[in-house]
Formats: C-alpha cells, structure tokens, sequence
C-alpha cells in the first residue's frame, strides 16, 4: 500500500513514528529534514501522486487548534478544528484538498500530544459555553486508525469534558476503536453522506453508501451519537428521488434517538480552487454543470442552493427535531 | 534562427519521452534498445530520436552544468511539451556491492544538503528506491545506503519545472564501489552495465507512457480547438475559456460533433455563446452521459 516512508529527522525516534512504520516493513524510508521539503511543492502533480501517495511522517510546530470557518458548525457558538493529518487515502472528485495541495502524499503529524496540549488550553480560554471541536477537517477521522491510532489516543482526551464536543468526520466503515470502547456521548461519529448514484461516481475510493449506512447502524447501536453530513448537496438529473431515497434509508436504518445532529451545505468552491481542481480534472461530469461565480466563490448559485436546502429539510421535517439540523455554508 | 527551424521539425512529433544522458557509453544501449537515430547535425549537443516512439535522447556529457544546459537546450529547441517525460539514466557509486543493479532515485541532495530534489513516480514494484548525492568532482568515498553521481540534481531541479515532479525520473546503475574503484570507466563496462538492465528499462518505459498518455489527454488542447483557433480570432482571455468550456461540453455531449455544434458561428464570441447556451442544460449524472 505504501511504499516510501518520508521520515523527518527530528521524529526518527518518536516512539509513535517507529510504531507506524513497523507496519510498513517493506517500505523504503527517506529522512528528511522538514516535511515541507517534500510537501506541496510547485511542480509536484496531484492527479499522478494520488495513484501512488508516500506517507510523510512529521511534527507540527504551530496551529495546532485552529477556529472553524465562519458558518461552520453544529450547534455551539464556539467552533475549532485540528488536523493531525493532510489528505485522505479516498479520491472524492469535490473534494477541496486536491485544489488546497499540489501534493498527495500523506502528512501524519506524530506528536498527538501537542494537539491534546493547546485542546485543553483552547477550553480553559473559552471558559464559558460548549465548544466543538471537528476532526477530519484536512483528513478523514477513521480511515487511517489502523496505521496512526490518532482515535484511539484522542478519545481519551475528552472523555469526560462537559463542555466539549468532538465530531470525528468521516465516510470510512473501519469501526475500530470505536466498537471496542464505551461509547462518548461528547463525540460524535459524523459521516458524509450522498446518494448511492452520486457517491459511486464521485467517492472514488471510499465505502459505498449502503456500507456507510451499516456501518453508522453499528455505532448507533452501540451507543455512539451519530451525525448525519449533506456536505456537500450534489446537483443532478433526478436529485430529489436520489435524496429522497437516501434520507428514506437513513431514517429507516437509525434509530431518532441515536442521531445527534444533522448538517447539510451546498458545492462552493474559492475561485482559484475550483480552477485549480478543473484543471486536475477537465472531464469531470460534475464540472460540466454551469456553475456561477460571484464575490470569488463558485456556486451552483441562490436558486439551486436554496431548492435543494428546502428540500431536504422537507423530507427530515416532522421526522428529526429541526434543533438537530444544521445548515453550513462556508463563507471562505 | 535554429530553436525556431528545430520547433518546427518538432511540431510533427508525437512527444513520450526526453532522455537526458551525461555519456555515450551510456546513451548507446538506450539509443540501441528504442531504435533511436541521430539527428541535427547542427546542435550543440548530440541529439538523437525516433519520431515512431516519440523519444528524444541527448547526451549532455559529465556534471551539473552540461546536464542542466542539455536540459533546457532540447526542451527549448524541440518545444516540448509539458506533459513529456523526462529521464536521467546513467552509472553512479554506491558504497557496496552488487554492481550492475539498477535504482530509481527518490530523493537527489547535493553534498551540502543545501539543494534537494524528490523525483519521480515511484516504480518501486520494478526496482528499488534510493537516495543519490550529486556531487561536483569524482570521489571514491562512498556512504551506505545512497548513490552518488555528478548531474543528477540539477536534471531534477530544472526538468521537474519543464513537466511536473512525478513525470522526472532519475535511474541509475552501480558502477563501482568503496571495494572497486574506478580509475578510469572503461566505456565497454558502462554500456555493459546499462545493457543488462533493458529488459526492466522496456518495463519502464511502459510504465512512464501511461503516465504520459493521461498527462497528455488532461493536458493537450483537442484538433477541434485547435481548428477553431485557427478560424477566429480568439484574444488571450477568451482563448482560455474556449479550452475549458470546450473540455466541459465534450464530456456533457460526447457524441457531438464539435463542428455541428458550431456550424453557424462566424466569430469567436459567437463559438464562446453557443458553448454557453449548450452547456445551461448539461446535468451531472444525466442517464445518457
């Protein structure tokens, strides 16, 4: 799966580095000096990386915690995010990370214990309310657990805080450690979720929705709270009977009680973003509907956006507490 | 006068690959192997091709200065194109034994480790992968574990900038180690050494045309705009919108013809509105698409 291991020097002999490249022992290992140097450099090509992605080891020195983009949230007035980790093992085609980065190596950050740190230093700052913190911002929450135990040394962290929130954001069916621990009722198991038809042509990589939908039953049994991610609306032939399938199945499958909230949010991409993503992927179907650009953000525009919002609200009305329904629009 | 002749001789070729080679002794079982032919008699550098394959090989002869000038000497003569791949291969010290085996290079430093490169799409189902130090004189001193050359990182640095990273590629054989030194390279030994590795080297090149084959279809700019182009005027600006909407209508309508499409237009606006028009009613996932 992975065959070259960039190592920077300084975390050569973290303990969770030669954890996680014992699981990779036919790999090659190249020390580096900082993972910049072979990070999102100009000339590296996405679309050819993403066919083979090297796994960068490194240690983050700053910005550990970060406020979450203005209109980003469920529910508290306070919203952070942290990533431990830059791109995703799944090739989702409106994915922002691959017009964000020229690269698509995987950059783990090793030192865990320096986002635990500025945690609990950004909740003694915001002494009052409850805060949420998202994971998976940068990354998915899940997918990578078995190589970097991130979860498994995370969920510790804020068991127990009662003033915040962790969403682990994910589309990825790999359960553990979620299975085998107690359940949190402060984190919630958040997946991306989009109609059986889109997610084939565009979820390259990940789970297929009905695995998805088996796997957030899981949790939800177990005891998890589960969150249910719109993000982003896909516009296409036949989108109502896609969505209505879908939230039917959902509804079907997962118990009120279990669900913990529900978020939904539009496709807009930044101006040069969404150029450089055409770019990568000119014959893309998606990118064949004519989107339209306004104050540098590329839409489907009010009309469609605001269709497809009232829609899917009509189909949880009267079924979900609309205090658990969230709409994100990202205002970057 | 001759980067404009040679642009025209290379207007007709179907680019794949462009390999840079500091020697003979190493060029010639390439040359051999992919039935290359020498061509401009007036280039600085010796040049050699085959139009069929779409390869080019220039030999730069020893150290960074004539690697980098050879570089960018065939790209700015044959005007090639960014989605070409561009290949270093040639002989390099290693600390030990077994010579003759053949590297990709992963990572190229220069001694200092002020300068440093990452090259390449990693093939490392067919060979190993290892680091190389590009130095500026011979040595006979070799650390473990890494090559050491004498063009390899400036190859790197400067074609990585005419392609992309992932399609420069650095291979190298082992010629001598700390045990076995060369005084002098004997250029039967170097074609030896390069001539027992092309059974991986077919496999290579395999490997590097489908990486240019989707390289150029993301990037290459199709025959049906190409004729537009030549129609109407087309200003900076609108000659960049007409290669996206173009590349958005053909996978909305696959199956219509560009030039019925556009039949009635009789400027470049009007090809630019009939886009726009055709393209309102593209859907994503319409069942015919």
């Amino acid at each position: 799966m992975i065959d070259t291991i960039f190592i920077e020097q300084d975390v050569l002999d973290h303990e969770r580095t030669k954890t996680v490249v014992s699981k990779f022992p036919k790999s090659r290992r190249i020390i580096i000096s900082r993972y910049q140097e072979v990070f999102n450099k100009r000339t590296q090509n996405f679309r050819l990386q993403k066919k083979q992605p090297a796994l960068i080891l490194a240690s983050k020195h700053k910005n550990f915690v970060l406020p979450a983009p203005a209109g980003f949230g469920i529910g508290t007035k306070k919203n952070f995010y942290f990533s431990h980790m830059y791109n995703c093992l799944y090739d989702c085609r409106y994915c922002f990370l691959q017009g964000m980065y020229s690269s698509a190596n995987y950059v783990l950050f090793v030192n865990y214990e320096d986002f635990y740190s500025q945690i609990e230093t950004t909740i003694s700052d915001n002494a009052k309310g409850r805060i949420t913190f998202f994971s998976g911002y940068d990354c998915d929450s899940l997918a990578f657990e078995k190589i970097s135990g991130f979860l498994k040394n995370t969920l510790p962290v804020f068991s127990g805080l009662e003033r915040a929130d962790l969403e682990l954001r994910t589309k990825s069916v790999q359960l553990e450690p979620l299975l085998s621990m107690e359940p949190q009722q402060n984190c919630i198991v958040a997946f991306s979720l989009m109609p059986e038809e889109l997610a084939k042509k565009l979820d390259n990589k990940a789970p297929c929705i009905s695995r998805r939908i088996a796997a957030l039953t899981r949790l939800a049994e177990r005891g998890w709270p589960i969150g249910l991610r719109f993000d982003p609306l896909i516009y296409s032939y036949d989108w109502k009977e896609k969505y209505e399938r879908l939230v039917g199945s959902l509804l079907e499958a997962l118990p009120n009680e279990s669900i913990h909230s529900i978020s939904y949010g539009p496709l807009r991409f930044p101006k040069k973003m969404y150029s450089e993503i055409f770019k990568l992927y000119p014959d893309e179907d998606l990118f064949s509907f004519s989107m339209k650009e306004a104050d540098g953000i590329v839409s489907y525009g009010n009309g469609i956006e605001n269709e497809m919002s009232d829609f899917l609200l009509g189909q949880l009305s009267g079924v979900v507490s609309s205090e658990k329904i969230f709409q994100c629009l990202s205002q970057n | 006068m001759l980067i404009n002749k040679e642009k025209i001789l290379g207007g007709g070729f179907e680019f794949s690959i462009c390999w840079v080679i500091a020697l003979p002794s190493e060029a010639r079982p390439i040359i051999s192997a992919f039935k290359l032919t020498k061509t401009d008699d007036e280039a600085v550098f010796p040049i050699y091709k085959n139009e069929v394959t779409g390869q080019l090989l220039i030999i730069s002869g020893i150290g960074q200065m004539n690697a980098a000038a050879a570089t960018s000497y065939i790209c700015g003569r044959y005007n090639v194109p960014a989605w070409v791949a561009w290949i270093n291969i040639g002989i390099a010290g290693y600390a030990q034994e077994p010579l003759g085996k053949l590297f990709q290079v992963t990572k190229v430093t220069n001694e200092r480790q002020t300068r440093v490169a990452y090259p390449g799409f990693r093939f490392s189902k067919l060979m190993p992968l290892t680091t190389l130090i590009t130095r500026e004189q011979p040595c006979n001193d070799y650390e473990t574990d890494t090559l050491y050359d004498m063009e390899g990182l400036a190859f790197a640095e400067l074609a990585s900038r005419f392609s992309c990273n992932e399609l420069t590629f650095l291979f190298k054989v082992v010629s001598d180690t700390n045990a076995k030194q060369l005084r002098r390279i004997k250029p039967s030994y170097v074609e030896k050494l390069l001539a027992q590795n092309m059974r991986t080297i077919f496999l290579l090149v395999d490997e590097v045309k489908e990486l240019v084959k989707e390289e150029k279809r993301r990037l290459d700019i199709s025959n049906d705009v190409k004729v537009v182009l030549s129609k109407f005027h087309f200003s900076a600006s609108r000659k960049v919108q007409l290669v996206q909407k173009y590349r958005r209508w053909k996978t909305a309508f696959p199956n219509t013809p560009f030039s019925k499409a556009c039949a009635h237009a009789k400027s470049a606006g009007d090809v630019i509105h009939t886009l726009d028009e055709m393209l309102i009613s593209a859907v994503f996932d319409r069942p015919s698409s």
